[in-house]
């Protein structure tokens, strides 16, 4: 039970970072490789909260919110947008995207060693440990977190008319602006989400893995697989893509660490990496290359034929 | 008068499309655009609306001269462009997107929209559907209304019906006739489809290779069966 | 004196190897529009490979009792004595350690285009995104194997590998470093030879214009797949003189941050330019080289190479804004002039330009 539980909370963090990471990739058909990062500012910042302002981490979550969604909107602005005007292809935005990722990655080292060495302690390798040594209650949080997320995240993007238009101005940006949307801005505001979803998934980390500078960008394959088995171009679908590959992971691992394979644990990673190199042979869009209209079509057919 | 054309010459870049078109519309007027592929139709529309670049030549709206406008300029002061392609959001419902047509418009967004779905009655029971599952007709019937929602003065389609079926062809043509005669809009039709676009026109301007070769009266430009048969296929 | 002579050989030692690497880049994309976002896998293939069998090739050859070498708790803990052992063995036997030199370059090039062709099948069938991805990913994962799957290369511990070039005496690095010149100058003419033969312009065309390549006859598929097996021998060999050059093969050491080097070093030199991703690579490891010597002298609160990728991954992203060909651009002779550092685009409707 514990390992269905610890899945649910794994699963919960992938959830989080990969509608972001779908949603900056809808917005900008490039993949968005400093995501991981975006979600290890938030647990630092976190961290920060808890060891200099003497808060909890779960009361961060706002803060966190804010700090990954500014480096977010601070790549859009500085780094994407000004490629974007200058007509740069998915190459070059690519390579753009893994020099964010560097330095994002690399200022957050400098970030760890600066606060270890002025506020001597250590800023790596943190753990946030529950007083009562209830282990649940982040699984509790963090699930709560993630159906509050996510549901208001729907109603955003169904409805309210701001969001209908974020969904109109990333899918057809010309239409878009010839009626009157600022197709800029609601690219600005979907960075800006993506981003402060990452950094909320931060907030969890810490709570079941030590958490350093890298440990964002290793959560990055768990993303990339679960965008695109749940479509790159689906933001709900990245919410079944992550409880799929979380839970694929962490149980697949519990199964196969037992007899008869005695895998090691340290294999982990090459499940979701089994499961996202097959889809990208196989099956690119996921869950979106799924026709659920003849596939249900086909079904209720089949349940009328036997009745 | 509506729109005044002066001997637009225009293309892509320094590509030179179109040479030297002149015509003119009146509001309640229905011109429509002939040519066969490539004679340079959606050049010269996209020159009007400023998707395309100008060369020389004058554009006025109104009396007032909006050549060099952007787009959107020239979409806010009531000239409105239905692409071929494009035309609508997919993965909105129908009735999301015609509230995204009325995006700038405030609270008689609902009772225009109600207007409209007077107008083109298909669309109501389609409300709640994606548009990426409609067909092509009925995709054409919301890019139709997506632009009337806007109340537009001017309303420039581009081959409405080009990938449809004739009977739901014949169809749009008759939806775009009744349009012209309950909303007080001036139309530019560009259609490959000569026969049908003629039948509910007032104006035709033919191009030809980037020239304009007839300019005039619709029912006059069928009598010519010199230009009717060469290069509408059109038998007089 | 002593000082400024040991630096520029190990200026010429780091230069050698990333100078193979950015040729190799520059062939697949420079040249070929291929954009290999995974280059460290096909380095740390040829490292893993020389760090797997070097030392247990010389330390059998020595005649070390087969269990220190074969059974992994034990060759754990005694590599480095058996690279130790084995150096000195060699130092008495130079023909044999010549040709060790010589054989773990061709297995690293070896091993090299073997990754280089399984990663055909995917460059071939994947978008440039998904390919970026998939390449990132799986080269993160072939690390994730080597960190803990010990025969390889003795997991997070790291395996030693023996001085194949401790016969030369005092001279010794001279001699290992002008081998490894040596090998990149061949490499150098090699690329050379190659971009201007009938292949090369067929890879051009392929670049600049993909379907009218096809259409007049150059197999594009086999293009791209003999394209990445060469570009991925090259890194082979690269990682193969790496693992030789540093002594040690850790795996972690091999990571994405390499691919992004390598990425900066042509792009700042100038895609498609072979000079430009010479002078790309010198540029780079002569800052890099330079910044190691003067560390000690900048007084941070944190290591030094977290500012220097920092500077790095901005004056890469700068350079892609305003002079994305390059210091040193293509030279004229391309199917048709862009000022895009690559012909591609983005799913949508390419303006005409």
């Amino acid at each position: 039970m514990n390992v269905v539980l610890d899945a649910l909370a794994f699963s919960n963090i992938i959830v989080l970072s990969s509608i972001g990471l779908t949603l900056t990739y809808i917005t900008l058909k490039v993949p968005n490789f400093a995501h991981g990062d975006l979600v290890t500012i938030g647990a630092y910042t976190a961290l920060a909260a808890a060891r200099l302002l003497g808060i909890t981490p779960y009361a961060a979550i706002p803060l966190a919110f804010i700090a990954s969604g500014m480096a977010a909107l601070a790549s859009y602005y500085l780094v994407y947008r000004p490629l974007d005007r200058r007509g740069a292809g998915i190459v070059t935005l690519m390579i753009a995207s893994m020099s964010t990722e560097v330095i994002l990655r690399a200022s957050l080292h400098i970030f760890a060693d600066v606060m270890t060495t002025s506020t001597k302690s250590y800023w790596r390798g943190f753990l946030f440990r529950e007083e009562g040594g209830q282990l649940t209650s982040y699984i509790v949080v963090s699930t709560i977190t993630a159906i509050l997320i996510i549901i208001s995240l729907y109603l955003f993007l169904h409805r309210t008319k701001y969001g209908v238009a974020l969904r109109a101005a990333v899918e057809n940006p010309s239409l878009a602006s010839a009626i009157g949307i600022d197709v800029d801005k609601a690219r600005a505001v979907s960075w800006l989400i993506a981003g402060g979803l990452a950094g909320v998934a931060g907030v969890f980390m810490p709570f079941r893995t030590p958490t350093d500078p890298e440990t964002g960008w290793a959560l990055l394959l768990r993303m990339f697989a679960a965008s695109v088995l749940g479509g790159l171009d689906a933001v709900f679908g990245a919410v079944i893509g992550g409880y799929v590959i979380g839970l694929s992971e962490v149980l697949g691992i519990y199964l196969l660490s037992g007899p008869p394979l005695n895998l090691s644990t340290a294999y982990r990673p090459a499940i979701p990496f089994a499961i996202l190199v097959i889809l990208l042979l196989i099956a690119p869009r996921g869950l979106s290359g799924v026709e659920w209209r003849r596939l249900l079509s086909r079904m209720s057919r089949g349940v009328v034929r036997s009745g | 008068m509506l729109l005044e054309v002066e001997e637009l010459t225009a293309g892509y870049g320094d590509i030179r499309v179109i040479e030297d078109v002149s015509f003119s519309l009146g509001s309640g007027e229905l011109l429509a655009v002939l040519g066969p592929n490539g004679s340079g139709k959606s050049t010269l529309v996209k020159a009007v609306m400023g998707l395309a670049t100008v060369h020389s030549g004058r554009i006025l709206f109104r009396g007032e001269d909006v050549t060099r406008l952007k787009p959107h300029e020239k979409a806010r002061r009531g000239m409105v462009y239905v692409p071929q392609m494009n035309n609508v959001f997919e993965r909105l419902t129908v009735r999301e997107n015609l509230i995204m047509a009325g995006y700038t418009i405030g609270d008689e967004l609902q009772d225009r929209i109600e207007e409209v779905l007077e107008l083109l009655p298909p669309l109501r029971r389609l409300m709640g559907r994606k548009a990426w599952t409609l067909s092509g007709g009925e995709r054409q019937m919301l890019a139709l209304a997506m632009a009337l929602v806007r109340s537009p003065e001017l309303l420039i389609l581009d081959e409405p019906t080009a990938s449809l079926a004739p009977p739901v062809a014949e169809k749009i043509i008759g939806l775009i006739a009744q349009i012209r005669e309950s909303e007080d809009v001036g139309i530019i039709l560009v259609e490959q489809n000569a026969k049908l676009a003629l039948s509910i026109s007032d104006e035709a301007l033919l191009m030809v290779s980037g020239k304009q070769v007839y300019m005039g009266d619709a029912n006059k430009l069928l009598s010519r069966s010199d230009l009717s048969s060469l290069y509408l296929g059109v038998r007089s | 004196m002593a000082e400024l002579f040991s630096f520029l050989l190990g200026l010429a030692a780091f230069y050698s190897i990333y100078q193979m690497l950015a040729l190799s880049l520059n062939l697949e994309y420079g040249y070929g529009g291929l954009p290999n976002f995974g280059k460290v896998m096909f380095f740390a293939g040829g490292a893993f490979v020389t760090g797997a069998l070097l030392t247990r090739l010389v330390a059998l050859s020595l005649g070390a009792p087969p269990d220190m070498v074969w059974d992994v708790s034990k060759f754990k803990i005694y590599n480095t004595l058996l690279a130790t052992r084995g150096s000195g063995y060699l130092a008495t036997n130079p023909l044999l350690a010549l040709t060790l030199f010589a054989l773990m370059l061709i297995l690293g090039a070896g091993v090299g285009a073997l990754l280089g062709i399984l990663a055909s099948y995917p460059a071939v069938r994947l978008r440039e995104d998904y390919l970026g991805v998939t390449l990132i990913v799986s080269g993160e994962l072939l690390r994730i194997v080597a960190r803990n799957y010990e025969p390889l290369v003795c997991g997070t511990l790291g395996v030693s590998v023996p001085n194949l070039f401790a016969w030369a005496g005092t001279y010794s690095e001279l001699i290992k470093v002008g081998s490894m010149v040596a090998v990149s100058t061949a490499t150098v003419l090699l690329i050379n030879i190659m971009v201007n033969s009938p292949y090369g312009r067929a890879l051009r065309a392929m670049r600049d214009q993909e379907a009218a390549a096809a259409s007049l006859g150059k197999d594009v598929v086999l293009l791209k797949i003999k394209t990445l097996a060469v570009g991925s021998a090259i890194a082979g060999a690269a990682g193969s003189m790496y693992a030789m050059y540093l002594g040690a093969v850790v795996a972690d050491e091999f990571t994405p941050l390499k691919t992004f080097i390598v990425w900066l070093m042509v792009v700042m030199g100038g895609a498609g330019n072979n000079a430009g991703a010479c002078l790309g690579a010198l540029t780079y490891i002569g800052i890099d080289r330079a910044l190691t010597l003067f560390k000690h002298l900048i007084p941070l609160p944190f290591d030094v190479n977290y500012l220097y990728y920092t500077v790095m991954g901005v004056a890469l992203i700068l350079l892609l804004m305003y002079r994305p060909e390059g210091i040193l651009p293509e030279r004229p002779g391309r199917l048709y002039a862009t000022t895009e550092i690559s012909s591609d685009s983005r799913g949508g409707q390419a303006a005409p330009h």
